[in-house]
C-alpha cells in the first residue's frame, strides 16, 4: 500500500513539467528553518531571522549546539530559536550543512547607509585579525564569516554585544572576547561604516 | 427628523461628543448603533458577477479569507487553486480535538483530549458577534449551526489578590456593590443640589427613581445590599438573606473593573455566538464546498507579479511547482511574506515589514468533571489578576460528565513572552496552579491540556497585526499588479473573522471592477 502510494506520487510529479526536483528528505526534515529564515534561506528582517545562505558548516553546528544548550537565548527571537534547536537531534544536526548548502536565496539587499571607505580602516585595524581580511571568518578562532550576513543582522549583533545580551556567557570564550574587543573600541569606530565595508567584501551576488 | 432643543444629550450631541473623542470612525459606529446607518455600511457589499472569460485565481493560505474568496469566486465561475503551507486548512480558525497536531515551532505536540466530539478547544476565534453580519450570513448559507456563546455571566467568579483577602467573589456581587455605591453617591448629590449645574435639564424625580433602580437603593436613597449579589442563604423555601455590603474602597483596590467587569459590553461583545461542535466547522464546511484544488504542506517560495497576472512558486511533494494565474489573493502573514522572494514595490515591502506580530495565547484543559456547573456557573468567563487572566467555561454540553475549559487566555505582550518561554508542561502547570485561586481543588479534576501560543505557531508566527495604522492597512489592501493582500492582517481591526471576510470581499469587488472594464 505504502509503496504504491509513493509510486503514484512519483508518477504525478514526473508527469508534470512544472515541477523541479529538490531533495525532498532534507527539505522535509528542516522545513521549519525556512519558515523563519526565508523560504530560500535568504533571511527575514521582519522577524530578525538571519540568512542561512553561505553559512559555514562549523559555525552552523557550533551555534546550533549553543542554542540547544540554552546558552544563546538573547531576546525573544533567540528564545524561539533555542526552542526549535532543542527539537533537532544531534544525529539530525549533522545533516544541516548539507541542507543549507542547497539553499539558493539571493544575497540580502542593502538596508542601511554607511561609509564603506571610512569603515575599511576600522575593519582592518580591529576586526580583520579574527574575522579575516576578506571577512571570510576563521574556524580555528571560532570567528564566523561576516561577508555573507545581512547588514541589519550585523548591526543588531553589535548591539547585542554592547548590551551584553551576547558575550556574557562564561562557557563561550570567543563571544566573551568579541564583547571585550567591542567595548574597548575607540569612540570613532562607527558600526554603520564598518558594516558597509564588510558588505563590499561579499562574493555572493546581490539581486 | 426633528431635533430636540436644549442642552440635553440629543442624538446629534452624543455623536459630536464621540467624534471629538475618537474621530470619525466612532461617529460612524455610534450612528449605526442609533439606527441612522446600517452597521458596516462602510464596507461595500460583495458584488461579483459571473466571470466573462476563463479566469484563474491563485489563493495563498486556506484560512477564512482564502476560503471565502475561493467559495465566492467559484460561485461566479472563476477557477481557483488554494496553496496552504501547513498540514491543515483553517489558519487561526483552529479547533483542537483528540489527536490533533499542535504545530508550534520548538514545541510540537498532539492534543490528548479524549476521543469525544464534545471535548474540543477553540484555540483561535471563539465568538461571532451578532453585528458581524457577513460571517453570520455565511453560516446561514452553509448550514453551520450556531448557538449562544456566553460571553458575560455574572454568576461566574472574579479573583484578585488585593481584594477580599484573595478570595473569589461572584461577579454579580462586585457589580451590584459597585452600582449601589455609585448610585447612592449620585443620589445624595442630587438631593443636596451639588449636581444641579450639569443636570439642570433633567427631571430630578425621574433621575432619583432611575438611580434607585440602577443601584437597587432603599426608599431613602441608601444602598443597603442587594439580592443582585446573590443571596447569602435562602431565597426559595425560606426568605433570602442579603449578603453584607462590601466597602467600596475594597472594590476600587481590585483590578476587576479595568477589563473584566465591562468586557461583555464592548462594541462587538454584547451578543455573540459560536459554531456548534467547534468554530472550525465554518472553515471545514467552506473547504468541502470548494471544488478547486487545496494543496496542503505547500510553502510558497516566490510571488512575482507579471504582465496581467501573478506567478507563484511553492514546494510540493518534494519539488517546486510554479503556476501563473490571472490574479493572486495572498493571505500569507506579512511577517513571513517578507521572507519570500518577490518583486513587490519597495514601499509595499516596507509597509509589510513595519507591522508587528501580535501575541495571544490560550490553554485548553480537559477536566474529569464539570465541577463549575455544580457551583452554578454555566458558561461565561471568570476573571483573575493572575497571568492566566481568565477561565472560560463551555457554553454548551451542560451536564455532560466531562468538559474542556479555556484555562488561560493571555492578552498582555509581556505575559505572553513569559508564557512562550515555558515548556508545554510548565504552561499547563501554571494554568492549574493559578486556576486554584478561582476554583479551590481545581487541579484534581485535570486530565489533559493543550497550549497554543500564536506567536510561535508554524507558518503564522503571530496572530493579528499590530502597530499598523489605518492608512498603511488601506494601502496594503490595494492591489500591486494583479496581486492582493487579504486577511484580517490588513484590516483596521485584525483578529476578527468578519475582518478577514471583508478584506476578501474588497479584493473580489476590485477584481470585478477590473474584469468589467476589460
Amino acid at each position: 500500500m505504502r509503496v504504491s502510494f509513493l509510486a503514484l506520487c512519483a508518477a504525478l510529479i514526473f508527469a508534470s513539467d512544472l515541477v523541479a526536483q529538490e531533495p525532498a528528505g532534507l527539505y522535509q526534515e528542516f522545513g521549519y528553518c525556512l519558515v523563519c529564515h526565508g523560504a530560500q534561506g535568504q533571511g527575514n528582517s521582519a522577524i530578525a531571522a538571519p540568512a542561512l545562505v553561505g553559512i559555514e558548516p562549523w559555525y552552523l553546528l557550533e551555534q546550533m549546539a549553543r542554542y540547544q544548550s540554552g546558552e544563546r537565548q538573547e531576546a525573544i527571537t533567540g528564545q524561539e530559536m533555542s526552542a526549535v534547536a532543542r527539537e533537532v537531534s544531534n544525529e539530525s544536526s549533522q545533516r544541516l550543512p548539507a541542507f543549507t548548502s542547497l539553499l539558493d536565496g539571493n544575497y540580502p539587499q542593502t538596508t542601511q547607509i554607511g561609509d564603506a571607505g571610512a569603515g575599511q580602516v576600522h575593519y582592518q585595524t580591529y576586526c580583520a585579525a579574527c574575522h579575516g581580511l576578506n571577512a571570510e571568518g576563521n574556524a580555528a578562532l571560532l570567528s564566523p564569516g561576516l561577508a555573507r550576513l545581512s547588514d541589519w543582522y550585523q548591526t543588531s549583533a553589535f548591539e547585542q554585544y554592547r548590551t551584553g545580551e551576547r558575550g556574557l556567557h562564561s562557557s563561550n570564550a570567543s563571544a566573551l572576547q568579541m564583547r571585550a574587543v567591542f567595548l574597548a573600541l575607540p569612540p570613532e569606530f562607527n558600526v554603520a561604516d564598518v558594516v558597509a565595508y564588510i558588505r563590499t567584501l561579499s562574493t555572493i551576488e546581490e539581486e | 427628523m426633528t431635533q430636540q432643543g436644549g442642552e440635553g444629550f440629543t442624538r446629534r450631541n452624543l455623536m459630536q461628543y464621540a467624534g471629538a473623542l475618537a474621530g470619525s470612525a466612532a461617529v460612524y459606529s455610534i450612528a449605526g448603533a442609533l439606527g441612522a446607518v446600517p452597521s458596516f455600511a462602510n464596507a461595500q457589499p460583495l458584488q461579483l458577477d459571473a466571470s466573462r472569460r476563463p479566469c484563474k485565481v491563485l489563493i495563498l493560505g486556506a484560512g477564512m479569507a482564502g476560503l471565502i474568496s475561493a467559495y465566492e469566486l467559484e460561485k461566479a465561475g472563476y477557477e481557483v487553486q488554494i496553496v496552504e503551507a501547513s498540514h491543515r486548512i483553517g489558519g487561526r480558525s483552529l479547533t483542537l480535538r483528540h489527536g490533533d497536531l499542535i504545530d508550534e515551532i520548538g514545541n510540537k505536540r498532539y492534543c490528548q483530549f479524549d476521543n469525544d466530539p464534545g471535548l474540543y478547544f477553540n484555540a483561535g476565534p471563539a465568538r461571532i458577534p451578532s453585528e458581524h453580519s457577513n460571517i453570520l450570513g455565511y453560516c446561514k448559507e452553509l448550514g453551520v449551526q450556531l448557538e449562544p456563546f456566553i460571553n458575560s455571566n455574572r454568576a461566574a467568579w472574579m479573583q484578585f489578590d488585593n481584594f477580599n483577602n484573595g478570595q473569589r467573589m461572584r461577579q454579580q456581587q462586585f457589580v451590584a456593590e459597585s452600582r449601589g455605591f455609585i448610585s447612592e453617591i449620585v443620589s445624595k448629590g442630587v438631593s443636596n443640589g451639588w449636581l444641579d449645574q450639569p443636570l439642570n435639564n433633567l427631571d430630578k424625580d425621574r433621575l432619583q427613581e432611575f438611580l434607585s433602580r440602577f443601584g437597587d437603593l432603599s426608599a431613602d436613597g441608601q444602598y443597603l445590599g442587594s439580592n443582585r449579589s446573590g443571596y447569602a442563604s435562602g431565597g426559595l423555601l425560606t426568605p433570602g438573606i442579603i449578603k453584607p455590603k462590601v466597602p467600596f474602597e475594597e472594590l476600587l483596590a481590585s483590578d476587576f473593573w479595568r477589563l473584566g467587569m465591562n468586557f461583555g459590553e464592548a462594541a462587538p461583545m454584547a451578543s455573540v455566538m459560536q459554531a456548534v461542535g467547534g468554530m472550525d466547522t465554518i472553515v471545514r464546511t467552506l473547504a468541502e464546498k470548494v471544488r478547486g484544488t487545496i494543496t496542503l504542506n505547500a510553502p510558497v517560495v516566490s510571488v512575482k507579479t507579471v504582465s496581467d497576472g501573478v506567478t507563484v512558486t511553492w514546494r510540493e511533494g518534494g519539488g517546486l511547482r510554479t503556476e501563473t494565474a490571472d490574479y493572486c489573493l495572498n493571505s500569507i502573514p506579512g511577517q513571513l511574506l517578507s521572507g519570500i522572494d518577490n518583486n513587490f514595490p519597495d514601499e509595499f515591502v516596507a509597509k509589510i515589514k513595519a507591522r508587528r506580530r501580535g501575541k495571544l495565547s490560550k490553554v485548553g484543559l480537559q477536566m474529569s468533571s464539570r465541577f463549575w456547573e455544580e457551583e452554578g456557573v454555566y458558561g461565561g468567563i471568570s476573571w483573575t489578576g493572575a497571568d492566566i487572566t481568565q477561565i472560560m467555561y463551555p457554553s454548551g454540553g451542560f451536564g455532560s460528565p466531562k468538559g474542556v475549559l479555556v484555562g488561560a487566555y493571555i492578552f498582555s505582550p509581556v505575559l505572553n513572552d513569559q508564557f512562550m518561554a515555558m515548556t508545554s508542561e510548565e504552561r499547563i502547570q501554571m494554568a492549574l496552579t493559578q486556576g486554584e485561586k478561582l476554583h479551590p481543588g481545581y487541579s484534581k479534576y485535570f486530565e489533559s491540556g493543550a497550549s497554543v501560543a500564536w506567536y510561535r505557531m508554524n507558518h503564522m508566527l503571530g496572530c493579528t497585526a499590530t502597530e499598523i495604522d489605518d492608512s498603511t492597512a488601506t494601502s496594503l489592501r490595494q492591489p500591486r499588479g494583479n496581486h492582493y493582500l487579504i486577511g484580517d492582517q490588513v484590516a483596521h481591526h485584525s483578529g476578527w473573522q468578519e475582518s478577514a471576510v471583508l478584506t476578501a470581499h474588497e479584493a473580489l469587488n476590485s477584481i470585478q471592477a477590473r474584469e468589467a472594464a476589460r
